[in-house]
């Protein structure tokens, strides 16, 4: 048998032998105990056994997160909910959110593969890993968390903690292994640097980095200012855990993991497959048994490589994610929906849509978002009080469906119409960008 | 070294086999777990050349054997132990044995070493190598069914429902001989309604479902499956109401 550490080396035969028989497996099984799949096929007229390889996934419908909201909560289950052990929640654009669920199986894989990429990295039990990351992201933490922990090394989860105590703790307690996103590695490198602080004073190997696409400027200044060697890793949050793709040691895309999933990448506009190309990544999940997802589309843009790497590893690559092809919006490695803020400033509005913006601002490396609200008088008083209260309750609000802190700037439409004429509803920009437009 | 490709077999208007797609590589033991009427002989029959696909392709040593006639399949190195046994009742121990390696009886010293590597492997058999097949006992007829295969040295051993009317004891030794085979080298496919048993020695395995394959893994990862525990491992389950 084809033992776990030689599965990522399998010919491209063997690959094909084995991607046709999980795609069979995982369509007869979601034809007969997933009833959204079910319609969906028969709606079609697709029986599985007219899937008879990877080719005929072209035949699948795909699965987006809209459906997976609205069929919330158990229509994407393929097993009885007294097998599951783990519910995870996430907001989602439509009237529901998107629940995902996990047998003891499908998380001991989600494991199993970041303690996969772990020891590629070269984690060892006399590490001690400092994990970075904000609390959107908190699912991802935990499973880390887990793998680190199983492979012995000293752990230090998510904390309240701010920059600059966390630097301190990474000094202090020797932190080996940094796991944060790329931005708040340059955040944190920055104090570091403000500090004094550089590789000899800190014990730094290894950064491992996630939520954003690294690139090679940033790696190179990350590597350097903190004397690690840095590694990225990949994942969506329905389905597969934080490590659906890796980085081996030479560095050259991220190595998917082939033995739980089947990738596509298809054209965002005519859905059509594209080889040797760029485009939206899809995933289809061989072994997840809680939740099967058929061609989800991830929304990330990228390009697979099936060639073989230079470690040997036959695995297909991904390259670095170069931005999205649905209305999500990554900040800090959180995807923000922009519908979803459209939705709630209805809400907020009484069913008044106000014009705005979504504005994504760089700072210290960090992202920071702000919501501009064209004044109008169906909303807003002359009350300076009132406003004030207006902006406040919108920040709760915005803090309370998308889960991060927003700045609330009412400012004047014309500040803002150049935009929005461009269809153009989310900006990125620099303070200098900023302040000239607001004066 | 074996893999087949989107079976579909059907006897008569009876769809059977609707698309199965399953690989053995060498020196494997896989196991083919399923319920009464799944299709799992069905598919031994198949790759053995007994029965004829409608579609789909069997590809042992990267050759095409799907149209092959059985005796073909034989010298290539595929052996299968029919469910029920069928040894030859009026025939000896020993003449079964010989039988079993007809198609390389002219080199009688290698035969003469399997016949005594079986009796090694089946005492029982050798105490009984005069005896009538059809009066040795169920256990000991399916020694010496296994034992038959054998003799014809394949490389690939088909084990049809081995445990069928066999008592625990019996089934333990039976089941201890086909480990001792594949570490002798022989790749073994078994398919099994006794899942527990065939999950305990195989490395992997392969869930069929009315003629389709639902769920594949490492036996460790079947055997705790909930779906498998439930429909295949006999275990009692309570009911929990929905909720």
């Amino acid at each position: 048998m084809i033992s776990e550490s030689r599965i990522e080396f399998l010919s491209t035969e063997a690959w094909g032998q084995w991607h046709t028989e999980l795609l069979q497996s995982v369509v007869n099984r979601v034809y007969t105990r997933v009833p959204f799949y079910k319609n969906l096929l028969d709606k079609e007229g697709i029986d599985p056994s007219q899937i008879t390889s990877v080719e005929m996934l072209k035949l699948l419908p795909f699965t987006t997160r809209e459906d997976l909201a609205n069929h919330y909560p158990y229509d994407f289950f393929a097993v009885p909910l007294r097998d599951i052990v783990r519910i995870h929640t996430f907001k989602s654009s439509q009237l529901s959110p998107i629940v995902i669920g996990y047998t003891k199986r499908d998380l001991e894989i989600r494991q199993f593969l970041a303690i996969r990429a772990f020891n590629v990295f070269g984690v060892r039990p006399e590490d001690i890993v400092q994990i970075c990351l904000d609390p959107g992201m908190s699912t991802w933490s935990l499973e880390l968390k887990e793998a680190a922990e199983s492979l012995g090394a000293l752990v230090i989860p998510p904390d309240p903690l701010c920059a600059k105590d966390r630097i301190k703790v990474m000094r202090d307690f020797k932190t080996s292994v940094l796991i944060t996103t790329p931005s708040y590695g340059l955040y944190l490198l920055s104090i570091a640097k403000e500090k004094g602080l550089g590789p000899r004073e800190l014990s730094l190997r290894i950064g491992v980095f996630i939520g954003e696409s690294l690139n090679d400027r940033d790696r190179k200044e990350l590597e350097r200012g903190f004397g690690l060697r840095a590694f990225s890793i990949y994942g969506i949050m329905e389905a597969m855990g934080p490590v659906m793709a890796y980085e081996c040691r030479d560095s050259e895309g991220l190595h998917l993991a082939l033995d739980h999933i089947i990738p596509e990448v298809i054209d965002p506009k005519t859905l059509e497959p594209i080889f040797n190309g760029e485009g939206e990544l899809v995933i289809t999940t061989a072994t997840t048994k809680a939740n099967p997802l058929i061609r989800f589309r991830t929304g990330d843009i990228t390009k697979i490589s099936q060639n073989v790497c230079k470690c040997g590893r036959t695995t297909w690559r991904i390259e670095p994610i170069k931005g999205r092809a649905d209305n999500l919006v990554n900040v800090r490695g959180i995807k923000i929906d922009v519908g979803l803020i459209k939705q709630l400033l209805i809400e907020y509005c009484n069913g008044y849509e106000p014009k705005f913006l979504f504005v994504i601002r760089k700072k210290d490396f960090l992202e920071h978002i702000e919501l501009w609200v064209a004044m109008d008088p169906h909303i807003f008083s002359a009350s300076l009080p009132e406003l004030h209260l207006w902006i406040r309750g919108l920040e709760g609000k915005f803090k309370d469906y998308i889960g991060l802190d927003c700045v609330v700037r009412p400012v004047e439409k014309r500040t803002i119409t150049p935009f929005l004429d461009r269809d153009k509803e989310v900006v990125y920009l620099n303070d200098n960008e900023i302040n000239s437009l607001l004066l | 070294m074996l893999s087949i490709q989107n079976l579909h077999v059907s006897y008569g208007p009876i769809k059977v086999l609707k698309g199965v797609s399953i690989h053995i590589d060498q020196g494997e033991v896989v196991s083919l777990i399923g319920a009464n009427g799944a299709g799992k002989t069905t598919l031994m029959s198949t790759v053995a050349g007994l029965l004829r696909p409608e579609n789909g392709s069997i590809k042992f040593e990267g050759r095409d054997i799907t149209k092959f006639s059985p005796d073909e399949i034989v010298k290539l190195g595929i052996s299968l132990v029919p469910e029920g046994r069928q040894i030859f009742a009026p025939l000896t121990v020993l003449e079964n044995l010989e039988l079993g390696a007809y198609l390389r009886s002219k080199d009688k010293k290698a035969v003469r070493q399997d016949i005594d590597k079986v009796f090694s492997l089946f005492p029982q058999l050798k105490d009984r190598k005069n005896q009538k097949a059809g009066t040795l006992s169920g256990g000991e007829q399916q020694m010496l069914a296994i034992a038959r295969a054998f003799m014809a040295r394949p490389k690939l051993l088909l084990l049809d429902e081995p445990s069928l009317g066999l008592a625990p004891m019996v089934l333990e030794l039976i089941m201890d001989s086909i480990l001792e085979l594949n570490k002798a080298g022989l790749t073994i496919l078994i398919v099994e309604q006794n899942a527990i048993k065939a999950l305990d020695i195989s490395m992997r395995g392969y869930v069929l479902e009315t003629g389709r394959i639902i769920l594949q893994g490492s036996s460790s990862e079947l055997k705790e499956d909930p779906d498998v525990i439930r429909a295949y491992l006999g275990k009692d389950y309570e009911e929990i109401t929905e909720r």
